[in-house]
């Protein structure tokens, strides 16, 4: 595998190059945990603006 | 801080230096998809009846309501569950309702409705706010099963197929009449009307002129002196008193009513003829020459009742006056509109005497949700913006008057 990645200062690729393993579990933590969460916070995050508005402005929805 | 920025930096521009790019697009796919029907599965099972009732408020309370109603059991098989009538169908909604739940597992978890007796005080709170977004969406939950355009209103009941047919014309909403369908209705009638704390408040701000006259806020005791410790009967609402000297936190006034020469004669009114209550007095006390001066006597010829017209010095509690009724008819005018429209169109208050309404309106209030206290309101707004002082029979414009019958 080539150590340095383009676009990137050679040395900051070159200390950080990441083993098979870290970089595996990342990308598992990411995709599976992470972003799922993510998706659930800015739902429940859409919902509660929306019932705050309804509380302030908007009343109960049409 | 910034290691994290630096992390999160170094995780999108820098490529991966172990894991091929094919890798990591099968990996995203797959995880998007699980992620995807994982929000849907979620949103699903909280969205089942089972996922209501592992709560015991739902369970203990609601449940056992709703099993005895059509929409548990009935002979087509076909049921509502809980989040059909109460979450809204549609997404934005749908979450709002979801993220608006939060206040209810609360209240789940601090126990504020923990017992029968705790969730039956607070069933009226609750079924306002759930009457209001019925109202708000015009029953959209309800018609998602029963809409207008759906209905065959011919194999109706005659009597249905009045009021539905009318309803549908106006697109009315179903909550408007079909209040308590599933579970039982609140009690009514201890409630308390929140717009009657702004008649409080204001009354606690009324300057009081000794000689003036006042107008009583609401039905409050009154009593035979200053320590207020001999009680001698209620004042009624938007009766008038004048104020004679005011002693700390009491008042003593001067009634000047009218009674019927009959009886005990407790019930005092505000004119001669009308049975507009102004206040009751205890029947011990009603006939007691110390405190009641009979002023003149007079025979209604409509009744051949003889009427006396009665004054008497009574004390109050301070703060219960106001300078102007006006206040009080605003709340009553909007109880009035607001209650009685919901099934038809509410007549002209002055379609009717002063005589005639308490009779037709104790034969409508148990269609509406008014209290006790609203109700009496209502029916004095009633009494005394009749004919009987706005000088014609019928208002000013007849057709107002006449209650609408729905055309077939």
């Amino acid at each position: 595998m080539r150590k340095s990645a383009a676009g990137l200062p050679a040395g900051a690729a070159d200390d950080a190059a990441p083993s098979l393993r870290r970089e595996l579990a990342t990308f598992l933590i990411l995709a599976f945990v992470v972003l799922p969460a993510l998706l659930f916070g800015a739902v429940a995050a859409y919902g509660f603006v929306v019932w705050f508005l309804q509380i302030l402005y908007l009343g109960p929805p049409t | 801080m910034k290691r994290l920025l630096a992390f999160i930096r170094d995780l999108f521009l820098r490529p991966s230096a172990r894991i091929g790019l094919g890798v990591l697009v099968v990996g995203g796919f797959v995880a998007g998809a699980v992620a995807w029907q994982g929000f849907n599965t979620a949103m699903e099972a909280t969205n089942e009846e089972a996922f209501c009732l592992t709560c015991h408020t739902m369970r203990d309370n609601l449940l056992p309501e709703l099993q005895k109603t059509v929409h548990w059991s009935n002979r087509t098989g076909v049921r509502a569950r809980c989040p059909d009538c109460h979450v809204p169908h549609e997404f934005t909604d749908k979450v709002a309702r979801k993220m608006q739940a939060s206040r209810e597992v609360l209240g789940q978890l601090v126990g504020t409705i923990g017992t029968r007796e705790k969730f039956n005080e607070h069933r009226i709170v609750l079924a306002r706010r759930e009457w209001r977004r019925l109202n708000a969406n015009g029953s959209r939950e309800c018609r998602a099963c029963h809409d207008y355009k759906d209905m065959d209103f011919d194999r109706m009941r005659p009597a249905s197929q009045v009021a539905m047919r009318a309803a549908a014309e106006r697109d009315q909403s179903c909550i408007g009449c079909h209040k308590g369908i599933a579970h039982q209705l609140p009690d009514l009638k201890g409630e308390h009307n929140p717009a009657f704390d702004t008649l409080v408040s204001a009354a606690a701000g009324q300057g009081v002129e000794e000689g003036d006259e006042y107008y009583a806020i609401l039905p409050r005791p009154l009593y035979r002196d200053a320590a207020l410790t001999q009680p001698v009967g209620t004042i009624e609402v938007a009766a008038r008193v004048k104020v004679l000297e005011t002693q700390g936190d009491a008042q003593r006034v001067e009634l000047e009513l009218w009674r019927k020469n009959k009886g005990y004669g407790r019930v005092w009114y505000s004119h001669f003829g009308l049975n507009i209550v102004s206040a009751i007095l205890e029947k011990e006390i009603s006939r007691d020459e110390d405190l009641v001066t009979v002023l003149e006597a007079r025979e209604d010829p409509l009744t051949g009742l003889e009427w006396q017209q009665v004054k008497a010095e009574v004390w109050l509690a301070a703060e219960s006056l106001l300078d102007s009724p006006e206040e009080i008819w605003t709340i009553a005018r909007s109880s009035y509109n607001e209650s009685c429209s919901t099934c038809h169109r509410q007549p002209d208050e002055a379609h009717f005497d002063a005589n005639a309404w308490p009779g037709l309106f104790a034969g409508m209030v148990g269609f509406t949700s008014l209290d006790d206290d609203t109700a009496k309101v209502v029916l004095k707004y009633l009494q005394t913006h009749s004919a009987d002082f706005r000088g014609t029979a019928h208002g000013a414009d007849p057709t107002l008057g006449v209650v609408q019958t729905a055309r077939p």
